[in-house]
């Protein structure tokens, strides 16, 4: 089972996320996962601009041949991709929501009806699932991981996965863990 | 009044969030004296400027398109920059609102990032005076006349009020926004089907006019083609 993990921070290394990343990475090594990390705000990765080329013009390739070619051939072959980064001004990290946006080559343009609402056909056979991991910022409250929450439920519908986890570094590892291994 | 708007489309100039802004604003600015002045995020290098401009304006519109479920990250990197500056902004209350368009025909797939705005204001210690919802918004500049005159008109009356009365019309906003999900009857039925089959028809046609049909299904990224390449 192979694990990607797309990590979205400015913060130098020991960091409460950075820690909980490692001793999560340690436990899922145990229980048998091979994983990668990408540390977003160190790669070269445009921001989408929205031309569709990705849709159009080269259908499955983006207009930039930045650092996310290294990304896109892990996500189509993994089983789970973890988005984690630290919430600021309540969302995660812009590093990670830029990375987010480009993911759209991986889907095609046609629209279908799933449960009852319109979204794209997927391009590649299936999507690994995914998880979300954040650390909290000082005023971080329910309301705003329940719209964390919500957000990311949404964009696991549009890639018709499920979504196995959304955490902070106060969640228990054993909690964690146990949505994993059920994939 | 005058509004300060941050038009956080990676498109710019040429997005379909501008063009929704434009006939708003032709309404805002019927009312004497009201005035507006626009800022492009795609322009990251101007962020903290932008910021500052933020701080100074007496009222803020932040438009953008629905990007993976929630703002695109241009947008998100310019409410980073204003996180240092909440207690300045505290010293003079301001009001913003809000303008979300998405390609997407509901209103179910904006509602996480409207909720997060409304967040966001009281965040910002601004007082949100509203967000606009309009769905179906790509492909608004290839739609017919008497398709877009009906919606731009709503954009126009919408402004207009607001214009006058620094509020946004309760029900402008419903009728923008339309239908939170497609009623259950309408799922097996026609209405649906001739709606994918108009947008398969549109992404057909540019894929053709780019010679790039035959490919539309391309995985350039599958283990099996890149062990080809």
């Amino acid at each position: 089972m192979k694990a990607l993990i797309l990590y979205g921070s400015l913060f130098e290394h020991g960091s409460n996320l950075d820690v909980y990343l490692d001793n999560l990475s340690q436990r899922m090594m145990q229980s048998g996962w091979g994983l990668e990390r990408f540390h977003l705000a160190e790669m070269n990765i445009h921001y989408c601009c929205g031309c569709w080329t990705c849709w159009w013009k080269t259908p499955g390739k983006c207009v930039f041949r930045d650092d996310m070619e290294k990304i896109y051939p892990k996500i189509v072959t993994a089983d789970l991709v973890i988005f984690t980064a630290p919430l600021m001004m309540g969302f995660v990290h812009s590093s990670l929501k830029k990375t987010m946006d480009r993911l759209i080559p991986l889907i095609l343009p046609y629209i279908k009806i799933y449960r009852g609402e319109c979204h794209h056909y997927l391009r590649y056979d299936k999507m690994p699932e995914f998880g979300v991991l954040v650390a909290k910022e000082p005023d971080t409250d329910q309301e705003d991981l329940a719209i964390l929450s919500k957000s990311f439920q949404r964009l696991s519908l549009n890639f018709q996965n499920r979504m196995a986890f959304v955490a902070t570094t106060e969640t228990p590892y054993e909690e964690v863990l146990n949505e994993i291994n059920h994939i | 009044m005058k509004l300060t708007i941050f038009n956080g489309s990676p498109r710019g100039e040429g997005s379909n969030t501008k063009v929704f802004l434009e006939h708003f604003l032709n309404g805002f600015t019927q009312t004497p004296g009201n005035s507006f002045e626009a800022h492009y995020l795609k322009d990251t290098a101007e962020h903290s400027r932008f910021a500052g401009i933020f701080n100074q304006a007496e009222a803020v519109m932040l438009a953008f398109p629905l990007y993976t479920d929630a703002m695109p990250g241009i947008v998100k990197a310019f409410i980073e920059e204003l996180r240092p500056r909440i207690a300045a902004v505290e010293s003079q209350p301001k009001r913003v609102l809000f303008l979300v368009q998405s390609g997407f025909p509901e209103a179910i797939q904006i509602e996480a990032v409207e909720q997060y705005l409304i967040k966001l204001a009281r965040r910002l210690c601004c007082e949100c005076a509203g967000i606009i919802v309009k769905g179906g918004g790509e492909g608004i500049q290839l739609m017919p006349a008497h398709v877009t005159r009906k919606i731009f008109g709503q954009f126009y009356s919408l402004g207009e009020i607001f214009g006058q009365n620094r509020t946004l019309d309760v029900q402008l906003l419903k009728k923008i926004r339309g239908m939170k999900r497609f009623p259950a009857w309408m799922l097996p039925g026609v209405y649906l089907m001739k709606l994918t089959g108009l947008m398969d028809f549109f992404w057909n046609a540019k894929l053709k006019e780019n010679n790039a049909f035959d490919l539309r299904f391309d995985r350039p990224y599958a283990p099996e083609t890149m062990k080809d390449s």
